[in-house]
């Protein structure tokens, strides 16, 4: 059996459409109830869940950023007023990672929403061929950063034998991996490869390890670095994408591996919008996910923009058979990551494919600074060994790519980046 | 009895949601600490497999 859930993961669109209208219902009418902070929205747009009778009557809800809900757990600290339960029911207290440099949100769940984050990592579980069995070491701190949380539980759901490996070091983390005959290996893209450099360096053979599957979240990942990555490990890569606000991933890519993921659409309505007007985009086309989650019933979280970049695609562009949309390449970045540089815009996620082109490439670092006489430059600081030809056929491969923009390329020494286990950090922006 | 697609139940989703609303009958139930704790457990998790068929959605602070 390929599928987790066979009974919604192909169900035919017009009843997975009315199942989505049914849980949007009572979960409308639940943060109608019990959320403040939702009343007072939905009272100033005009909205009553009532009026969701069509699919189209999704667009009556207000949207939600990002700030109000800050700014609400600013006015009605700890957790804000978008809350729709009282703190005292709730089990679990997780962080977003706080990567912007902002307050991270803090999010409550309840035993049954937290008992939902794991259901809805089963899908991906199941989905890339994981069963009871195989052995799944995670590689990843265990803390207040919901991180794979979530996943440490849908893997013990599963009836998978599941390995924490939290407060360890890096080489430790191989040690164990290797001896213990792990099958399953979960960690962002950008530690999977750190985990690949450290095993090279101390001898580690990961290629000839029990691994044959890495989950991978937590980052954009393009697909030069997967193929890196798979290529260090002699195991294939699964891409998974989550998000803190609904407490569990939404997307996962199957067995079948479409270049994409499938979108958990009998638990989530995702739409895609143009960031700037707020219209829908069609198939094919690039826009800003927002989200509505049936399960999180502490934060109910309806039409929330997530400042993700994705290209919604049609179910049928993946064989398997769910009748799930994907997104094509997962989530290809953020809204507010693009930079522009002397009119070109910059995505650091296409930077980073071209750098894992090439392979010698170790750690890398895009750093954006204004010279004396106020020009925009951007450096590329990479580690990698002494070749007279990487550095000119990197700058090339950048600026044919970038509208001819020109890259300075920096060598720097090996170890001299930082490092990265969770959210990679490698943009600098120091214009002025 | 149907689904909320508007298919007809099973006989083993007929047998699932009858355990998911027994759950919820003794979760109000004043049970000893030893009980009320496993009801909730088993409630949240029944409430996935209810949810997750299609069966019922009842947001719920457990
Ligand atoms: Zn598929």
């Amino acid at each position: 059996m390929p599928y987790w859930n066979p009974k919604t993961e192909t169900l035919s669109r017009d009843r997975l459409r009315a199942l989505q209208l049914s849980k949007l219902r009572s979960v409308a009418t639940w943060a109608q109830a019990r959320s403040p902070f939702y009343r007072r929205s939905f009272a100033a747009a005009g909205f009553a869940p009532e009026q969701l009778r069509g699919w189209d009557d999704l667009r009556r809800i207000p949207l939600l950023t990002r700030d109000e809900w800050m700014a609400s757990q600013a006015q009605h600290p700890p957790y804000g007023d978008l809350l729709a339960v009282d703190p005292a029911r709730a089990s679990r207290l997780h962080t977003t990672s706080g990567t912007t440099g902002a307050d991270p949100l803090r999010a409550l769940d309840t035993r049954s929403d937290w008992a939902w984050a794991a259901e809805l990592w089963c899908y991906a579980i199941w989905g890339c061929g994981i069963r009871p069995g195989d052995i799944a070491y995670l590689a990843f701190g265990y803390g207040s950063f919901i991180g794979f949380w979530g996943l440490h539980y849908g893997f013990e759901k599963a009836g998978v034998l599941t390995i924490p490996g939290g407060a360890q070091n890096t080489e430790q983390r191989i040690r164990q991996l290797v001896a213990f005959g792990a099958t399953v290996v979960a960690s962002t893209p950008t530690y999977a490869l750190r985990l690949a450099q450290e095993a090279a360096r101390i001898g580690a053979d990961l290629r000839g390890s029990a691994v044959r599957t890495l989950i991978l979240s937590g980052e954009p990942c393009p697909p030069q670095t997967r193929a890196l990555i798979e290529d260090a490990w002699g195991a294939r890569t699964f891409d998974t994408a989550g998000m803190t606000e609904i407490g569990t991933i939404f997307l996962f890519e199957c067995a079948d591996r479409p270049g994409g993921g499938h979108v958990i659409e009998d638990h989530l309505i995702e739409e895609v919008a143009d960031p700037e007007t707020g219209d829908p985009v069609g198939y094919g086309e690039l826009g800003e996910r927002i989200v509505t989650s049936f399960g999180r019933s502490a934060v109910p979280l309806l039409r929330y923009r997530t400042a993700d970049l994705v290209r919604k695609v049609p179910a049928g562009t993946c064989s398997c058979g769910r009748t799930f949309d994907l997104y094509e390449g997962g989530v290809l970045g953020r809204t507010d990551d693009m930079k522009l540089v002397r009119g070109t815009n910059v995505y650091p996620r296409a930077v980073e494919g071209i750098v894992r082109e090439f392979a010698s490439v170790g750690e890398f670092q895009i750093r954006l600074f204004t010279t004396p006489d106020l020009r925009d430059e951007i450096t590329v600081r990479i580690e990698a060994p002494e070749d007279p030809d990487l550095l000119g056929d990197l700058r090339r491969r950048l600026a044919a790519a970038h509208e001819g923009l020109r890259f300075q390329i920096e060598r720097v020494p090996g170890g001299s980046l930082p490092r990265f286990e969770l959210k990679a950090r490698r943009v600098v922006d120091a214009r002025a | 009895m149907r689904d909320l697609m508007g298919n007809e139940l099973t006989p083993h989703e007929i047998r699932l949601l009858a355990v998911h609303r027994e759950l919820v009958a003794l979760a109000g139930e004043p049970l000893a600490p030893v009980a009320a704790a496993g009801v909730r457990a088993a409630l949240a998790q029944i409430a996935q497999v209810t949810g997750s068929l299609g069966l019922v959605h009842e947001p719920r602070d457990l």
